[in-house]
């Protein structure tokens, strides 16, 4: 996110206008219908501009299109495995030949064959897989931005001993090695969390809340920086402190005066978080810190899978594809919606 | 004895230990699964030989030179001879570098004998038993040109019972069988006491004085604690970088942690030993290696892989490799048999004998990548390559193979009235695989009626759990793994079935029974031969009675560069007998 040495709302002006004229000479030229994009002198906000070029940009919208049905095909994990009549958590040890190998590749009852040594097969755990990883990066952004935000905006506006504090909060939470300090932390806050004897569905849940915990942990401190720069810049601008003379109270002018201004940098910041969570989650449980069996995740069955890769490369492969596909998808939308946002950053 | 530096015995996972020590646990493939691997030795020679003289038998076609270089992915905290109780040190130690006065002669079919080595027999008994009296071959020396002398025998018996040298080293039985060995602390930190279990008469005749009878001993004296010191080359901690060889190899350096460097001993005399030979000029030893890397390295015979042989275990990932290279792999028998450890105080005989039929072998084993290149499926509690121990036909249903059967078990459940019996245990949920295996033991015995009960609990605190008593689990506490220490039922059967295991939580019954405990003693002081038949009786006895169940008798695996010839398993360490190997 760059920022104007000076006016931003200037500067964002005339790159609306732009955009603008650029976009209905494109449209005029390829002799598309009319939209409302040629009405020049209807009024849009920076935000609904950015998303006028996003539409535009054919890389972000395949990317959108594949991470939209990554999610459905999360939301209609059961029906899928469903279609194809098999449990993610089910073990077929009867398929499972005397080497630890499955005695077959594919079939018509288990469509991406079944994984080595416990037998679960590998298309219902794929769909399955992407429930994990897409709640727990979801949830973990969104967290982490209202978080990071409000932090960022108290700090920034208030300045102050306000600000050294969280300052040095932010200071201190990127020091930490977040790696190590994740897989140190995991198991001891599971314990913690889940007592002396839990059951195996409460380790589960446990893990899930503190995989959450570590990377809000690990991931809030950077919003919280971004946020407050700019949050010092807005500070002295005209309507800011105009909204102040008139005696708006601190909340009103940090929610309704800076906040909207904000909207574009807090969108970047959770489009990028999303691919990085998916990718921190899975390598969490890669580890052997994330989540344990019989849940079905990527980075525990491709951890499971790596070892028969040679023979049998397909329980290995489709968790790693699917998970390069929807972190690659997911960067490259995220990296289309800052550009969108900033389109002197454009290549 | 210990299967590898990592893992002591008694901790190893439920009923998994060799999966837990050889990285995870090698698995075959399809094509390799049909090869079956090399059959477990059946011991037809006797036991004990005291009639067997040196030099070793020649070995065929055998070249000297070259250097030899012996890889493992473990570590063992010590090499000083007191404490080396792990089968790797013991192996170099005992091997190459230091003779006892027996020693362990392996055949070219991988059987063992228990052989004179640097004494001149097997050891004599008093009428009484309590009094054993051993004589010295003249004029053995050691790697300086100084003679053995009784009186060093003496002293390395002493100072194994130091506990920084030999604390964890075999010592518990010198304690339990040696006059006054329940209270000695060893020269250093009772330099005055007058040690009354061993003594030197003259310069070659050592006896010892026990306080109760030890048929057994003279396999006690083949590890390497028992090997002869002299008082004069003591430096404590630090004699473990420089020992005195009395084997065909000398330590030239020693890093901890790393490597040894092991060198022709010039005074080693061929016509002495009847166990050893001194093919390679020099053996070097490379500790901790990454296993995967080495056996590529081997397999593919570059940087030195020809003449490497790793005994870590075949990779999981390798074993696809295994039909390929059918001469580079070797598997052999091991020491080490696992159990299912069941507390025979909480549950019900009707309720363990379910718990036998309800078993799922297969499932567990599928789930934790074990195959037959890591185990055979176990019938009795004491590992085939034991003398005396015939497999006789399973009892109760315990094949140690099998899916398990969960509508017998429940009928058998529903007989006893014993319906929804509440069985718990810990598991470690410190690995994928271990997960997954306590998933399909809870699976297959939830199948049978049972309500199981399993606690995750981390990698740490799994190995204190287990040997806990009174933590309200009724499974797999005790030890699920045991070595034993030489292969006469002394070594096996008091440790898994005694009263005074079972109060420190590692037996695998916690079977506290004074009868048992006589029986045990009668037994133990039974002449090995005597004790052979009713060794088996006792192990049949005990598997009518459920007291744990016998899962897979444990198989060594070592990877061999296309240079290592004439290497044998030792059935007793699990380990190549490396005194035999030649390179070229």
């Amino acid at each position: 996110m760059t920022v104007g040495p000076g006016d931003v709302n200037s500067t964002l002006d005339e790159v609306a206008a732009a955009g603008n004229e650029a976009g209905s000479s494109l449209r005029a030229a390829t002799g598309s219908p009319g939209d409302s994009g040629r009405k020049k002198l209807e009024s849009r906000s920076p935000v609904q501009i950015a998303f006028a070029r996003l539409r535009r940009d054919k890389i972000a919208m395949v990317c959108a299109v594949i991470v939209v049905l990554f999610v459905l095909m999360g939301i209609f994990a059961p029906l899928l495995a469903g279609l194809e009549g098999q449990s993610p958590t089910a073990t077929h040890y009867d398929l499972i030949g005397n080497d630890n190998l499955p005695s077959f590749y594919t079939n018509g009852q288990h469509w991406l064959g079944i994984t080595s040594s416990n037998g679960y097969d590998v298309f219902a755990r794929f769909v399955y897989g992407i429930r994990p990883s897409f709640l727990i990066a979801i949830s973990a952004s969104i967290v982490t931005t209202v978080i990071g935000v409000v932090l960022g905006l108290l700090a920034g506006f208030l300045g102050g001993w306000v600000d050294r504090v969280i300052g040095w909060l932010t200071d201190f939470s990127l020091s930490l090695p977040i790696l190590l300090m994740a897989i140190a932390l995991v198991p001891v806050m599971s314990q913690y969390l889940a007592g002396s004897e839990p059951s195996q569905s409460q380790v589960q849940q446990v893990r899930i809340v503190v995989l959450m915990i570590v990377l809000v942990f690990s991931g809030w401190a950077g919003t919280c920086r971004l946020v407050r720069g700019e949050t010092l810049a807005l500070r002295q601008r005209e309507f800011v402190q105009a909204a102040r003379a008139l005696g708006a109270p601190t909340g009103r002018v940090l929610f309704k005066e800076v906040l909207p201004n904000l909207t574009s940098i807090i969108l970047v910041s959770i489009t990028l978080a999303i691919p990085a969570y998916i990718g921190a989650e899975a390598g969490l449980s890669y580890l052997g810190v994330g989540l344990t069996l019989p849940t079905a995740d990527w980075g525990l069955d491709i951890s499971l899978a790596q070892d028969q890769m040679q023979a049998f490369p397909l329980p290995l492969l489709v968790p790693l594809i699917g998970l390069l596909i929807a972190v690659l998808c997911l960067s490259l939308l995220g990296d289309a919606i800052s550009d969108a946002f900033n389109p002197n950053t454009r290549r | 004895m210990r299967r590898s530096s990592k893992i002591a015995v008694a901790v190893v996972m439920l009923a998994m230990p060799l999966a837990a020590c050889s990285n995870s646990g090698p698995s075959g493939s399809n094509a390799s699964a049909k090869t079956s691997s090399t059959p477990r030795a059946k011991v037809t020679a006797a036991a004990m030989d005291p009639s067997v003289k040196g030099p070793a038998p020649a070995v065929a076609g055998a070249k000297t030179g070259g250097t030899l270089t012996i890889t493992n992915v473990g570590n063992p905290p010590t090499w000083d001879p007191a404490g080396a109780y792990y089968e790797f040190s013991m192996g170099i130690l005992s091997d190459l570098v230091t003779r006892g006065l027996t020693g362990y002669q392996i055949n070219s079919k991988g059987v063992a004998t228990l052989v004179p080595d640097l004494g001149t027999d097997l050891g004599t008994q008093s009428a009484d038993g309590l009094t054993w009296t051993f004589k010295l071959k003249p004029g053995m020396k050691y790697s300086n040109g100084e003679t053995v002398k009784a009186a060093d025998f003496v002293y390395a018996i002493k100072r194994s019972f130091d506990p920084t040298l030999g604390g964890n080293g075999p010592v518990p039985y010198l304690q339990s069988y040696l006059k006054g060995g329940s209270t000695y602390k060893g020269p250093f930190k009772q330099p005055k006491v007058d040690f009354p279990g061993v003594t030197a008469q003259g310069d070659d005749t050592v006896v010892f004085h026990l306080a109760r009878k030890w048929p057994t001993l003279p396999y006690y004296l083949a590890f390497p604690a028992a090997s002869p010191i002299p008082q004069s080359a003591e430096k404590r901690g630090d004699y473990q970088k420089d020992p005195l060889a009395t084997g065909p190899y000398m330590v030239k350096s020693l890093i901890k942690g790393s490597s040894i460097v092991l060198v022709k001993n010039p005074q080693w005399d061929p016509k002495s030993d009847p166990i050893r030979h001194q093919y390679p000029n020099q053996i070097d030893v490379k500790l901790g290696v990454n296993p995967l890397t080495t056996q590529q390295r081997i397999l593919a015979g570059v940087a030195g892989g020809a003449t490497t042989v790793d005994i870590s275990g075949v990779d999981a990932s390798l074993t696809g490799k295994i039909a390929s290279h059918p001469k580079q792999i070797l598997f052999g028998p091991s020491p080490c048999e696992a159990y299912l450890p069941l507390d025979s105080q909480k549950i019900p005989l009707a309720v363990r004998k379910a718990i036998a039929v309800a078993y799922p072998y297969d499932q567990t084993r599928k789930a934790d990548g074990e195959n037959s290149y890591v185990l055979d499926p176990a019938t009795t509690y004491a590992p085939p390559q034991v003398p005396g121990i015939k497999q006789y036909p399973p009892v109760n249903g315990m094949t140690g193979q099998g899916p398990g059967d969960p509508v017998k078990a429940k009928a058998m459940l529903k007989a006893a009235g014993k319906e929804n019996f509440a069985l718990s245990y810990y598991y470690d949920e410190g690995n994928p695989q271990l997960i997954a295996q306590s998933n399909a033991l809870k699976a297959g015995l939830t199948a049978a009626g049972f309500t199981v009960k399993a606690v995750p609990v981390s990698d740490q605190e799994y190995s204190t759990k287990i040997n806990q008593t009174n933590t309200g689990m009724n499974v797999g506490q005790g030890i699920s793994s045991w070595c034993y220490d030489w292969p006469s039922g002394d070594s096996i059967y008091p440790q898994l079935f005694s009263s005074s295991t079972a109060k420190d939580g590692r037996s695998v019954a916690n079977l506290q029974d004074a009868a048992i405990d006589k029986q045990l003693t009668e037994i133990s002081s039974l002449d090995p031969t005597a004790a052979e038949p009713k060794w088996l009786a006792f192990d049949k006895q005990m598997a009518e009675q459920v007291m744990g169940i016998p899962l897979s008798y444990s198989k060594a695996s070592s990877v061999l560069g296309v240079k290592v010839h004439n290497v044998v398993d030792d059935p007793n360490k699990g380990l190549p007998d490396f005194a035999q190997i030649w390179v070229g």
